[in-house]
This record gives structure tokens, sequence and C-alpha cells, in this order.
């Protein structure tokens, strides 16, 4: 038995939005197509996720166990005394997705993911296209719904079905305005793949530069030139709003091998301990993103000023 | 037959029923009263047992708070090392630390008479907006000790300060959590904000994970027989889908050796197949179905914003003094009044934690729409804390039947704040504002939050009539109400919000034998020593439990 501190951490990941911004939907979604990872659904205090039942194999006391080996607990008010002990679970977990209740602030839930063998991933906030600003204008209750526009590396918008397409236009324009340029997705009417919140490790083995589910894209991109540590965190933060995620493994000249994570506007450059790490000067980034993010050569450029 | 009957004489039986409202004997049998008056009046029961232990005390009914957490007891396990003096389990006085000099040097004395080097120092009730100047840092606690990790845990449970051995084992200057509080070079001060960067701390999941546990039970129950209290809520039970705490309440409670009445009040927390306010309401009859005459679930508890002095309780115009934010709803509105029609629909009676008038508005707002769909005019909602309550806010509580639980202890452990530093005089002057809520026809409890400040209404009733902050000022004289009205608002008052009036409350026939003994009148003497009355003990269901030193523990069997 490893001790918690040397093992691989956690990637954790926190699901905010108000109350009926799609967020059982999502979780739903995520746990249909886990693509083999044993993920563990956290529902918060007073959440509005229940898991639909088909998906339940048997479900004991707070636990529920999926047949393809995810659960969902709910710790109340052992919330987060008992979130480290997700990672004594035998079978492991690969996940923790924590679903922030409606009025809560999920970039303070996030914070439970920096703790020890958890490795924050990214805070994802749901949009109700119809309803946001109604909520985000209410004199009670609209700063708190502003803040958890404020906190979301990643904005999903959601129930597009319900309102024209003028007015979705309207609705990333005024969020625009509101929190600043927030990668912002739609949730695609048949489900959100969950390769869009958790990286790419699902689309490994899939035909790359090309279009996958739902309209998203991905490409992968090589550095150009031998890059710093510091390069590559600029040329990460470059990127364009279009991109949602992106995950790789670089080289770098000052600090050697690297794996790099970006959740929307979080980015995360941590030393690459795996057995085959790249060799010097080499290097592979995924990029996923909407559909209007361009193919490989949209990112070939700028890498030189960076060096 | 002789002797099931005891009739026990005092030197004044104060019984808060006003058709009767003092006598010198009382008469119990089957741990209810018989009668209560002059011993010829109580001698038509038949034989009988004279018993003069009080003889030389005065009998209340015994005195209920209606807003109190297990918490209380567990709090214990640890050193209390807070700025007002607090009695331990066993009666002593601990804490009472007011100088960032003097908490030190308690913490060395502990540190030395800990003798696993490798055992971290927990301790608990700090409140450092006491300490002039400084704010406390791990350099002030490296004087207790550099090797031994410390941990003190502030009084608002939100907050703690470790020193820096702490810091160094948990690699606190490494973690990327909010909340860790750094200098200007971006070194950890050792204050840690909320609970992610406490946890940060290694003794601190360990030490809050140990205090769910039977002894809290127990420890809890000496706290309250010690300070006359023979019912206390648990006003955030867990018991609703945590079978383990319900378990408990009922394998604790009901042992006959357990010297308190025990009413929980369930936060509806969902989990993955538990989802609604119905299935919510479903699981609570499911437990009131277990209720007996010491255990008894009382309701829901909903939490809909925070606190005052955590600029955090939801206000309305104009806000706090120092221009801060509204506050944090802790449920959004119209959820809140979905929760409440769905329990008042049910029959379950609600208590909403509200302290700024904005989400007071909002309780009394919900409340009246489930009324308009649904007539049940007896349901006694809540609100609990009740702080900034206004009278109109006060008028509308009366016409809706809802009942008010007024934190009458802020005026003394926060008073001097509010003043000075989040609502300002005016408002800190009707803060807990008991003479306006009986004026508007509120009938009301008083509480301590316990363990938010300390378990003992007769400390409760100090405050609410005397109204003194620390620095000797009056805060609000025209919300002073009498003793009388005190006594009554933590004995009939509070049964009467728990639904429980018809069976305690006072001293009259037909009730619960639930006695608190006292060494004064607390009608009678001097306001200002109403909180140095002498507690002989308790008598629940007609068992006496005297006030001790000695842990009260299970039957043994
Ligand atoms: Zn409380």
């Amino acid at each position: 038995m490893t001790t918690r501190g040397a093992r691989r951490r956690v990637p954790f990941t926190v699901i905010g939005g108000f109350l009926g911004a799609g967020k059982t939907t999502l979780v739903n979604d995520l746990l249909r197509h886990a693509h083999g990872e044993r993920i563990a659904v956290v529902v918060n205090d007073m959440g509005e996720v229940s898991i639909d039942a088909d998906l339940i194999a048997e479900h004991d006391g707070s636990t529920i166990t999926l047949a393809n080996g995810c659960i969902c607990c709910s710790l109340s008010d052992e919330f987060a005394l008992s979130l480290p002990d997700l990672l004594d679970l035998d079978p492991p977990i690969d996940r923790v997705v924590v679903e922030a209740s409606g009025i809560s602030d999920p970039g303070s839930v996030a914070q439970y993911g920096t703790l020890p063998g958890f490795r924050l991933d990214g805070v994802v906030v749901l949009v109700d296209v119809e309803t946001i600003r109604g909520h985000a204008a209410d004199a009670r209750i609209g700063p708190q719904v502003l803040r958890q526009l404020e906190r979301a590396d990643l904005l999903v918008l959601t129930k597009l079905d319900l309102v024209a397409a003028h007015d979705v236009s309207e609705v990333r324009s005024w969020i625009a305005d509101v929190v600043g340029p927030v990668p912002c997705t739609d949730a695609p009417r048949d489900g959100l793949d969950p390769s869009v919140l958790f990286g790419l490790d699902h689309v490994a083995g899939r035909d790359p530069g090309g279009p996958i589910d739902h309209g998203f894209r991905t490409t992968t991109v090589r550095p150009g030139a031998p890059i710093s540590r510091d390069a590559l965190d600029r040329w990460l933060a470059g990127l364009p709003s279009h991109v949602i995620r992106s995950k790789g493994r670089v080289h770098t000249t000052d600090h050697g091998p690297v794996v790099v994570h970006v959740v929307g506007r979080r980015r995360a450059i941590t030393p690459d301990r795996s057995a085959s790490p790249p060799p010097p000067g080499t290097g592979t980034i995924v990029v996923i993103g909407t559909g209007e993010m361009g193919g490989d050569e949209a990112f070939e450029h700028g890498w030189d000023e960076l060096t | 037959m002789a002797a099931n009957i005891t009739i026990h004489s005092a030197r004044e039986i104060v019984t808060m029923n006003p058709s009767n409202p003092s006598a010198s004997h009382v008469a119990v049998r089957d741990g209810r009263i018989l009668g209560v008056g002059p011993l010829d009046e109580l001698t038509i029961w038949g034989d009988h047992t004279l018993d003069h232990t009080f003889a030389d005390h005065v009998l209340v009914p015994g005195m209920i708070e209606a807003h109190a957490h297990l918490l209380e007891g567990a709090l214990w396990a640890f050193p209390y090392v807070g700025y007002f003096p607090r009695r331990d389990p066993s009666g002593q006085w601990q804490g009472g630390l007011t100088t960032i000099e003097e908490l030190v040097d308690h913490l060395a004395v502990l540190d030395a008479s800990l003798s696993d080097p490798d055992q971290a120092l927990f301790c608990w009730g700090l409140d450092p907006i006491y300490f002039d100047g400084d704010r406390l840092t791990a350099r002030h606690l490296d004087r207790a000790s550099s090797t031994r990790q410390i941990v003190v845990f502030h009084a608002s449970l939100h907050l703690a300060t470790v020193n820096t051995a702490c810091l160094e084992a948990g690699a606190i200057a490494d973690a990327e959590t909010e909340g860790v509080v750094r200098d200007e070079h971006g070194r950890p001060t050792g204050e840690l904000q909320e609970v992610p960067a406490m946890m940060l701390a290694p003794p601190m999941t360990p030490a809050l994970k140990s205090l769910r546990n039977d002894q809290s039970y127990w420890t809890l129950a000496r706290l309250a027989v010690n300070a006359g209290v023979t019912t206390v809520t648990d006003l955030a039970s867990q018991a609703l889908f945590n079978q383990g705490a319900a378990d408990a309440s009922a394998r604790i409670v009901n042992d006959p050796a357990y010297p308190l009445r025990f009413v929980p009040y369930c936060t509806p927390s969902f989990g993955p197949t538990v989802q609604d306010d119905d299935a919510v309401a479903a699981r609570f009859h499911e437990l009131a179905a277990t209720n007996t005459d010491k255990l008894h679930y009382g309701g829901i508890k909903l939490i809909a914003d925070g606190s005052i002095q955590g600029y955090t309780a939801v206000m309305n115009w104009p806000g706090y003094v120092t221009g801060a934010p509204q506050g944090l709803w802790q449920v959004p509105p119209d959820r809140l009044d979905h929760m409440v029609r769905t329990y008042h629909e049910a029959g379950i009676n609600v208590h909403i934690h509200a302290n700024g008038d904005a989400v007071i508005d909002a309780a009394i707002d919900a409340v009246d729409r489930a009324l308009r769909t649904h007539a049940w005019l007896d349901h006694r909602h809540t609100v609990q804390h009740c702080q900034l309550t206004s009278a109109a806010q006060y008028r509308r509580m009366a016409r809706l039947g809802m009942c008010g639980n007024l934190f009458a202890n802020h005026l003394w452990f926060w008073g001097d704040q509010h003043y000075a530093s989040t609502v300002g005089p005016e408002r800190a002057h009707r803060l807990e504002a008991a003479a306006t809520a009986k004026r508007e026809g509120v009938r009301f409890s008083l509480h301590s939050d316990a363990a938010v400040t300390p378990l003992g209404q007769l400390h409760t009733m100090w405050c609410a009539v005397n109204r003194l902050t620390p620095s000797g000022r009056v805060l609000g004289e025209h919300e002073r109400i009498s003793a009388y009205d005190a006594l009554h608002a933590v004995t009939v008052g509070a049964a009467y919000q728990l639904h429980l009036d018809h069976v305690l409350g006072s001293i009259e026939v037909g009730k619960h034998a639930d006695f608190t003994v006292l060494e004064e009148n607390p009608l009678t003497v001097h306001p200002i020593a109403i909180r140095d009355i002498g507690v002989w003990g308790t008598v629940l269901g007609g068992v006496p439990r005297p006030a001790g030193s000695d842990p009260i523990g299970p039957t043994s069997r």
C-alpha cells in the first residue's frame, strides 16, 4: 500500500451552476460515457443531482455503485472531512467530480481539489441560457449567480433548444461583458462527451485533427522549437478562447519533462514522472475546442517569439 | 400503596403556570407532575414519600435550550483557550486568556503536559478580535513549541491558526489552496481560513472526525445538568440520511442513565438516491415515528444565510456599515419557498436559520405563501437566531403564527463589535429585540447556539434582561425584558416552538416532572445576579440529577 503523497494525484472537477442549469443531465451523461474510467461523483449537500435509475447497480446507504464501476456518494456534513477517504478506495478511482450546490460558489468547493492527493482539474459552470440573465439581475441572488460565472474555468451553455439562436449569441456577448473572455461551449442536445470536460485521455485512438463528437474539434500541436517552462505557460495562456481543453507532455529546456493540463482558463504544468517522458526538444499537446477552432495551422504561430 | 408518589418540598416553586404561579410542594408519580400546591392539597393522592432535598432551593421548570448543537459536548475532548472564561464539563473554569502572551503561556503548559512528542496539540475557542493590535500568527505559537504541531481552532469554526511545525508538516507554504493567509513575502502567516485551508494542517481532519462519537452526547449531558438545562435541541441533526447518527441518538438518549431530553431538528441533506423535499418529509416522518418521551424529532432545520460578524448574514438596505457586500444566501429564496411549503404541507415544524433582515423577509414570505395554499394554523414555524428582525417583521410573524428564537448571547459576546463594525449603533440597539417581539405578540425563546457560545440558560436570560456588553455598554435599553419574560422564554416559550408545551415548560399537573433546581429565585434576585445563581442540578422525569464533576456514562449492561 503506497502512501497518499506518493500516488498519482486524482483529477478533481467541480460542476457548478444555478439550480436548474442542467447538472443532473450532465452528471448522468458523464457516468453513462465514463469510457472505463472509475469516476466518483460526489453530490454536495442540498444537491440537485439524481442518478438515473437504469445506471444504478446497487446502493447502500449514501453510496451508489454503477454497473461500470463508477460510484456516486453523498458525504453530507462529512463532505469535507471524508473527501480524502476517496483516495483509499479499492479499486482506486480515476477521477472525482463534485457537484456544487445551486447557490454555492463553485470556486470555494474547488479548494478541496487542491488538497494532497488531488489535482484540481477545473471548475465547469453550467449556464441556462434561458434564465441566466434574469437570475443575474435578481436583486437578492444576482451577486451570487455572477460570482459562479466569475469562478468558472469553463462555461457550458445549456437549454439551447429553448431559445432562438440570436438570443444565444446575446447571452454569449453578455457573458463576455460581465465576466470577460471565459471559454464557453454549448452543451449538445444529445449529451456532452466527457472528453470535453475530462480531457483527452478519452480521445486517444481517434483520428486527431478531425472533427469529433458533437461538433468539437481536436488537433495535435508540437512545439516548433525547444521551449522553457515559462514560455510554455505563456503559450498556453495565449490559446484562443475556442479552446476548451488541452493536455500534453513537453520536454522543457529548464524544467525537463512536464505534463500540461488546460481546462478553459485554468492551466497547470506539473513535472512528468511517467516512465517514458518525451525526449529533450520534443513534445505533443492535444487541443480540443469548439467547431470554430481552426486546425493545426491555427496553433503553429507564436513558438518562435516565446523561445 | 405507598411510595410511588414523591412530594418534594421547596423554598419556592416558580411554576410559570399563571393560574398557579407559586407553590411550596410538587407531587410526582411515574415521572410526571401529579400536583402543585401546599402539602395539604397534595395528600389527596394518597400515600407518599415526603422529600426535603430541595427544602432550601428554588424549583423552576426544567430549562429548555431550543438552539444548541451536539458539538458543545464534542469540543471538550480538547482544551478550550478562549478569551471568555468557560466552565468545562467538570465545572472548572477554563480559558479567560485575554492577551496573546497569556495564550502562548497557556499553550506552553499544555505542551509540557503531553508526554508523546509526536502528539499534536489541538485546542479551540479562540476569538482573535479581542486581542488588541497583533493578529495571532505561527511565530507567536512557536514560542509555545517549535517541534510539536499546534492548531488553535477559532470560535467562529471558520478559521484556525497553526505553528511553524504544523505549517512544515503540512507543506502549507507550497499549497495552492485559497485561504492560506500569507505575508508580504508570500510566506504563510499561520492563519488558515475556511475548511479546505484548515484541512492542510495535518492534525485538523483527525481532530474534527473524532468529534462525532458517543462521548459527545454524555459530555453534553454533564454540561447541561451543571447548567440546569433539562431539554436540549440538536439543531443540525444529520439523522435523516445518516443512520449512524439516528442509531446513536436512540441508543444513548433512551438509556435511563441519560439525564436529558434531546430534540433533534434535521437538516435535509440530500443524497444520490433521495432527491426531493417530499422524500425528506417522508423520511422525517419515519424518524418521528420512533419518538419517545426523551428523544423527540421535532422538525426540519433550514439554513438561509450566514452570520452578522462573518458579514454573511443577508442584509436589506443599508447593509453593513463597512460597505461589505449584502451577505450570502445559503439557499435561493425560491428554493426556500418550495422546501417550507413541502414540509408545511406534510405537517412538519420548520425552523429557519435567518440572521439578516433580507433573509428574515424571505423566511416570513415562505411561510406566508405556504399558508395561502395550506391552512395549518398551528405550525409554529420559527425564525432561528432572528437577530436583526424589525418591528414590522415581528408584526408579520405574529399574524402568521411564527415564533422567534433570539440569539441573546450575541449581545454579550459580540455586542460591542456589532455596535462598532457590523450593523452600527441603531441596529445594534435593536439586535435580539425581545421586547419588540413580546410587544408585537410573537412567542419567542432565547438561545446560546452552543457550542458557538456556552450552554446555560441563566446566562442567556441575563443577556436578554441586562443587555450589557463587555465594554460596559447597555446595548438597547428599550429592548430589555423582565426576568419573568426571560424565564418564560427559556421554558414555556421554548417548549411552544418545539410543539412540546403540553408536556414541558411549566410545573403543572400532567407535565413531565422536569425541574431546574436553583439556589436563588431568578425572578427576585437583582437582575445583574441572574447569571451567578448557583445550580444544584436538575430533576428529569422525577429523577434528581445533581450537578457535579464526575462524568456521566451509560448504564452498564
Ligand atoms: Zn446553530
